[in-house]
């Protein structure tokens, strides 16, 4: 096992900068989740990682070691493909015995390892079949116990979940996370989807047109996004354009004044961004100016099952609220074309 | 020992490039040795060549043979393509779209000149033709006719196949819509299903068309006096005397059908075809 | 042009949707429409295959052409006269050779198609070797012919270079038959293997090498393997061609150099022999169908099915 450290890494196709001057270090045993929307360069960074690409500039370690021209077969990585890319030809036990043939480990040692690598996928019991015969689960276990026979410094993951249905997901995202716990294994995970990241990472990096947005944790990134962009991907925000007046103060271009709780780390000063749960509603116009409430119309009322999701107009736009469906208090039940307040705790507003 | 001179994986890299290379000289050599050959000022082919003319070309058009040859190829190919299309689409239409259990055997029928050898097949034609031609009293061997119908033999199976992969390609949906909306069967057949698979209707013709014009072992035996193909016709020269002259022929027979196949690739990507 | 035999069949069954097409009963007349080709077939191969085949039953008698006797004399003559058994070794084994050489080029040329950097060089690579095949046979022996004729640019080269002291007789050996073969019969296994290669994603090769295999372990373990079923039917398609070959073995091999295709065509034409010309054919049809049929038993059993 051993940490995985970026330097200015680039790559260039057609013209283009896909990855940008990227600096990145992937703790010893870490779970690392690159976010982002699909062409963000997070794919291609994983493919250099791997060594399946080669950057155009910076360099690529692991631990001491620089593996930047290295090619893939002399890194010691192991990859879950997206597809799992199982050899359709071999069986499952072929298929986990294929590194350790390549790094010619002898005949009753890779009986022995495929054995406990696939005890620890619990496919112990499959060994004999051909991939095509497995569910799209178990062919994700097999590619995971794959990568994993041979001790690699790390696993990598390119959206090893995206093909498995949404209820399997969570399953197969929890055993994944204790497994890599178990095993120590340093790893990097690709992935778009937001809940997966924030529900399995130590670490998130969002990364868009080739560069890292933020890096944090799930908590960090969510609860003080750096700029617009992460506050848009993670989560839904609403929010409201103005200008910074002064510290703590945000003039709203309907000439609101308001307080607000953090800045982005790099925040462009333009908006105030807010979760839609972290708003509640009150009945009747309230008390203005107090800094973290405004009056609003409620125009449409969307019932979402586990909540109850309010659009209101505000003076110059809307305000999308949340609130959780769970106890019915009919004071906090509103119809369309009522007045009400819509406040919020001040540290939850974030200057972008 | 090469193996630790070169970066990791140059070794497996040149050796299939080499290979590759080696296949694709064989591939374009022969052609590029004809064209060239044909420019050459001597009587008698020796490299280098004394000096370049053109003057092979005027010598083959004045022979009678090539310029025959190439006059019946013209035609039998376009006659052949034209009889191959007109049975082989309505062919191709119910191989697409029927449910028939028997569909596969009729497919093997339909395709069957692919499979049985062409030197099989034109003997038994001329066989055939010639048995005929004992019953009836008409001579059937060695005329245009037999020729024609040798070629849309091996020119049908291409029909069928670029024709029946352009049905099964199209968007059924239009065809369901148009019979909606109202059209009869033959309506929505000439106005939906014929214009949906134009590029397969003209990729099946072109390629029929090529077929038969550089058809060789089928054309042995059904050709006969007047009635000699232009591939015959080279290959009958070619056992007396290789010169500069036949290589202008075959230089002019692979213009044209680089011609019909640039069209071709217009309309439909030739590598699909295969 | 050479016929493209099991390919043919094998690409159209992949093209046909899979179950019952959807119904067309309610249109007239429908069940007819395959009729006319199916009549050409009938006229034009179906039942001349039939005389030939009761043809190659009859008694020969030069001086009357008109089918006579029915006796198995003419098998009996092929198989007896060690002449005609080593006319069919012959061919057996230029075919064969012509395969063998075909794989090892044609795997190498497929696999730099499919797995082509640019598009651009891909569709340059699969159009040369697309037009040699639509040229036709005797334009590319005639290529051959002046490449490897006594003052051919082969010749020159070799005692150019010093390699020769004289010029090497080339024509009219069977390396000539079998190179010239080898030329005519590559593209349909580069076109064949191609299709197949292109539809083995790189990704198994990505795998591979995340795995520790460098490229060349890569290829024998996990693509040549999933390629096998490309590999057999393209070396069938080439053998049963090669089996065939009339024009190279006519122009290059010269009038010592016998094999079967050319021999129908002596016996036909020039002997006027029909009976034995068509027991000559009906070995030549029956020893491809037969090795067909047995290599593809034998593919189904090592791979399930194609």
């Amino acid at each position: 096992m051993s940490s995985i450290a970026l330097t200015e890494v680039t790559k260039i196709y057609g013209g283009q900068a896909t990855v940008d001057r990227l600096d990145l270090k992937v703790r010893e045993a870490e779970f690392l989740a690159f976010l982002g929307p699909s062409g963000c360069g997070k794919s291609t960074t994983l493919r250099m990682i791997a060594g399946l690409a080669i950057p155009d500039g910076g360099h690529i370690r692991f631990g001491a070691r620089d593996v930047t021209r290295l090619p893939p077969y002399q890194r010691n990585a192991g990859l879950v493909f997206q597809g799992y890319a199982l050899f359709p030809n071999m069986t499952v036990a072929e298929n986990v015995a294929f590194g350790l043939k390549m790094r010619k480990v002898g005949k009753p040692e890779t009986a022995e390892r495929v054995a406990r690598a696939l005890d620890l996928v619990q496919l112990g019991h499959l060994a004999d079949r051909l991939p095509r015969q497995l569910s799209g689960g178990q062919q994700q276990r097999v590619a995971l116990a794959r990568a994993v026979v041979y001790n690699p410094e790390a696993l990598l993951l390119d959206e090893p979940l995206s093909a498995l249905d949404a209820k399997l997901r969570g399953e197969v995202r929890s055993e994944l996370r204790r497994l890599q716990r178990r095993l120590g294994l340093t790893t990097v995970f690709v992935t778009h989807d937001q809940d997966e990241a924030l529900a399995i990472a130590d670490r998130i990096v969002v990364m868009s047109a080739g560069r890292i947005e933020q890096t944090g944790t799930p908590g960090e990134i969510y609860a003080t996004p750096a700029n617009r962009f992460v506050a848009e991907f993670l989560g839904m925000s609403n929010f409201l354009p103005g200008r910074r007046e002064g510290p703590g103060r945000f003039r709203l271009a309907t000439g609101e004044l308001l307080g607000y709780g953090c800045e982005g780390a790099r925040a462009g000063g333009h908006a105030l961004a807010i979760r839609p749960e972290n708003i509640r509603l009150l009945p009747g116009r309230g008390a203005e100016a107090d800094g973290h409430s405004l009056s609003a119309r409620i125009e449409e009322v969307v019932y979402r099952g586990s909540l109850v999701e309010y659009r209101l107009s505000l003076g110059g736009g809307t305000l999308t609220v949340h609130r959780r469906n769970a106890d019915h208090d009919p004071a906090e039940r509103f119809e369309p074309g009522e007045t009400v307040t819509a406040c919020w705790r001040a540290p939850s507003t974030i200057l972008i | 020992m090469l193996s630790r001179l070169l970066p990791p994986g140059a070794g497996f890299r040149l050796a299939m490039g080499t290979l590759a290379v080696l296949a694709f000289l064989l591939l374009a050599g022969p052609l590029a040795t004809v064209v060239w050959v044909s420019f050459f000022q001597g009587k008698i082919i020796a490299f280098p060549p004394e000096g370049y003319t053109l003057s092979w070309y005027a010598a083959a058009w004045e022979m009678p043979r090539f310029r025959g040859g190439l006059a019946t190829s013209l035609w039998v190919a376009l006659a052949a393509t034209a009889a191959s299309l007109a049975a082989g689409v309505p062919a191709a239409l119910y191989l697409a779209r029927t449910e028939f259990r028997g569909r596969e055997a009729i497919q093997s029928v339909l395709l069957g000149p692919l499979i049985v050898p062409g030197i099989v097949a034109g003997l038994a034609l001329y066989m055939f033709l010639i048995e005929a031609e004992i019953l009836t009293g008409v001579q059937f061997a060695q005329t245009m006719g037999g020729l024609v119908l040798g070629h849309s033999l091996i020119a049908l199976p291409w029909t069928v196949r670029l024709v029946t992969a352009a049905l099964v390609g199209m968007d059924r949906q239009a065809e369901e819509a148009a019979a909606v909306m109202g059209a009869r069967p033959l309506a929505v057949f000439f106005l939906v299903t014929l214009p949906a698979i134009r590029s397969g209707l003209v990729a099946g013709g072109l390629f029929s068309f090529v077929i038969s014009f550089v058809d060789l072992e089928k054309s042995l035996f059904l050709v006969g006096p007047g009635t000699t193909t232009l591939p015959i016709a080279i290959i009958n020269y070619l056992e007396w005397s290789v010169d500069p002259t036949i290589a202008a022929v075959a230089t002019a027979q692979i213009a044209a059908i680089s011609a019909v196949m640039i069209a071709t690739d217009r309309v439909f990507k030739l590598t699909r075809a295969f | 042009m050479v016929e493209p035999g099991v390919q043919g069949v094998s690409d159209l069954a992949a093209t046909l949707p899979p179950g019952p097409a959807r119904v067309r009963r309610s249109v007239p007349g429908f069940a007819l429409l395959p009729v006319p080709a199916l009549v050409l077939v009938g006229i034009g191969l179906i039942l001349p295959l039939g005389l030939i085949a009761r043809y190659s039953l009859a008694e020969f008698d030069p001086a009357d052409i008109a089918l006579q006797g029915l006796t198995a004399g003419n098998y009996l003559k092929f198989f007896g006269d060690p002449f005609y058994r080593e006319v069919l070794g012959r061919t057996l084994a230029v075919a064969a050779g012509s395969t063998a050489a075909c794989l090892l080029l044609g795997v190498p040329a497929a696999y730099a198609i499919s797995r082509a950097r640019s598009a651009r060089l891909r569709s340059a690579l699969l159009l040369l070797a697309i037009v040699p095949l639509l040229m036709g046979n005797a334009v590319r022996a005639l290529g051959w012919m002046v490449l490897l004729s006594e003052r051919g640019i082969v010749n020159q080269a070799l005692t150019g270079l010093g390699l020769a002291d004289a010029p090497v007789r080339l024509m009219y050996t069977p390396l000539a038959v079998t190179l010239s073969l080898v030329a005519v019969l590559l593209p349909f296994m580069v076109l064949t293997l191609q299709s197949v290669f292109d539809s083995i994603s790189p990704v198994y090769e990505d795998a591979a090498a995340t795995m520790g295999a460098p490229p060349w372990a890569a290829f024998r373990h996990v693509f040549l393997p999933l390629a096998m079923p490309g590999l057999f039917s393209g070396s069938l398609l080439v053998f049963i061609l090669g089996m065939n070959a009339y024009a190279s073995p006519v122009l290059l091999g010269g009038p010592a150099f016998h094999m079967m295709a050319p021999m129908v065509y002596e016996q036909a034409v020039e002997a006027f022999n029909w009976p034995f010309a068509s027991a000559l054919a009906f070995v030549l049809m029956a020893a491809t169908l037969v090795l067909t049929v047995l290599s593809s038993r034998v593919l189904q059993k090592r791979y399930g099915r194609l």
